[in-house]
């Protein structure tokens, strides 16, 4: 008896350790990657040729430092449905390969959701409940316990004594700088993810949303898109397309914030949308700490 | 604009209500759009957190209008005047419980 539970231990422990020793299942099991996290259709979209000769586009305007060199995507377009290469564009690692900072991202994204909450639960307090002024029974003699008010919070219809007190407002500011560093790391992320994609003008044919989601099928991009323009005023084509779509959404680059850019899967940008981007976050590396606030005119603000 | 039209229309009506209550709960505190016209109206679960940065990427033209005090119930209180709860409340905390 003992030496057969002896055996079948031994049995046990040797498979144990038997995964360590051989070197074919080398990774444990809780670092494998599960199989259905790939995504299968992303794998098979094939990459662009290498040995085409294809133009540079637009090189960076603002100086890149010696030591970096800027990284570079494919120019597409939104005219024809299968994916035509227009050429490659330079994009500035100081905002487009920055070191990824997580806890910077998560900071931004909370401030995002807090700062504009304001909780309006509000409760009222024993003064504040309607009546309840008067003594209910005399305070001896009645046979019941005692008690001043009908309102107190012990009573039924009575008061809250610790409930929340009128509208609350969560509203904070985080340091200027941390909110754009916080832009250049969501989009550093979604570069070196080939979640981004450059395309020249938001110009489509049809204002026909179908047309949209079979050109973002084809190509494998992912399930929601989030198209960034420069301008004020956008294509009528791409906002009719986009008005009934829910997971495919248009917006000028003022309103680029990085809960939108987690919020959705693929971030497509133009051209003069990276120009303007890069401009804005670009300043705030070499600018001076302002001497009141920059809302206030300032005479020599780009 | 419907939802300038809906925020407008919810402003009103807590006007009305205030005039009952002594304390008015919106009128202070109220959270308007930033201002600027684009079709952010159209999905406010998938715009949501739009136009957030547009003081850093907008040269701080506008600015986002919302009150922004954030304290606890005696700061709050203190800001108000509200001089006969924040007595009540100092006498409470002071003299009864177990923190004194």
């Amino acid at each position: 008896m003992f030496r057969i539970s002896v055996a079948v231990c031994g049995r046990g422990i040797s498979k144990m350790f038997a995964s360590s020793f051989s070197g074919e299942n080398a990774l444990p099991s809780n670092l494998r990657i599960p199989s259905n996290l790939v995504d299968r259709a992303r794998a098979k979209r094939p990459p662009p040729p290498s040995d085409s000769s294809l133009p540079v586009l637009r090189r960076c305007d603002a100086a890149v430092p010696v030591h970096l060199s800027p990284v570079q995507t494919w120019v597409e377009t939104l005219e024809r449905r299968d994916s035509k290469l227009l050429g490659l564009v330079d994009l500035h690692p100081d905002v487009f390969a920055v070191p990824t900072r997580i806890d910077i991202l998560h900071e931004v994204e909370l401030w995002q959701r807090n700062f504009k909450r304001i909780s309006h639960a509000h409760t009222k307090v024993r003064s504040e409940v309607s009546g309840g002024g008067r003594k209910p029974w005399r305070q001896k003699g009645s046979g019941k316990a005692r008690h001043g008010s009908i309102r107190s919070p012990i009573w039924r219809g009575g008061g809250v004594s610790h409930g929340p007190r009128g509208p609350t407002s969560f509203y904070y500011m985080l340091p200027m700088k941390v909110r754009v560093q916080g832009l250049k790391i969501a989009l550093s992320s979604k570069l070196a993810q080939d979640y981004l994609h450059v395309v020249d003008t938001l110009n489509i044919p049809t204002p026909d949303p179908q047309y949209l989601m079979d050109l973002i099928r084809y190509r494998h991009w992912g399930e929601s898109v989030l198209i960034v323009d420069a301008g004020e005023e956008l294509p009528e084509n791409i906002l009719q397309a986009t008005e009934s779509l829910k997971t495919v959404n248009v917006i000028p680059a003022i309103g680029l914030n990085v809960h939108s850019m987690l919020k959705h899967e693929v971030l497509v940008l133009t051209l003069e949308a990276v120009k303007f981007l890069e401009n804005k976050l670009l300043w705030h590396d070499e600018r001076f700490t302002p001497l009141y606030p920059f809302k206030l005119p300032y005479t020599d603000l780009p | 604009m419907s939802l300038l039209r809906g925020l407008l229309k919810y402003y009103s009506s807590c006007q009305l209500k205030s005039i009952g209550t002594e304390c008015s709960p919106a009128n202070e505190i109220k959270m308007c759009v930033t201002g600027v016209c684009c079709p952010v109206h159209m999905n406010k679960r998938s715009m949501f957190g739009v136009y957030d940065n547009i003081g850093i990427l907008g040269n701080w033209e506008v600015q986002h209008q919302i009150m922004g005090f954030r304290g606890n119930e005696l700061q709050r209180l203190t800001r108000k005047k509200r001089m006969k709860r924040i007595r009540f409340l100092y006498r409470h905390f002071k003299r009864f419980g177990k923190h004194r």
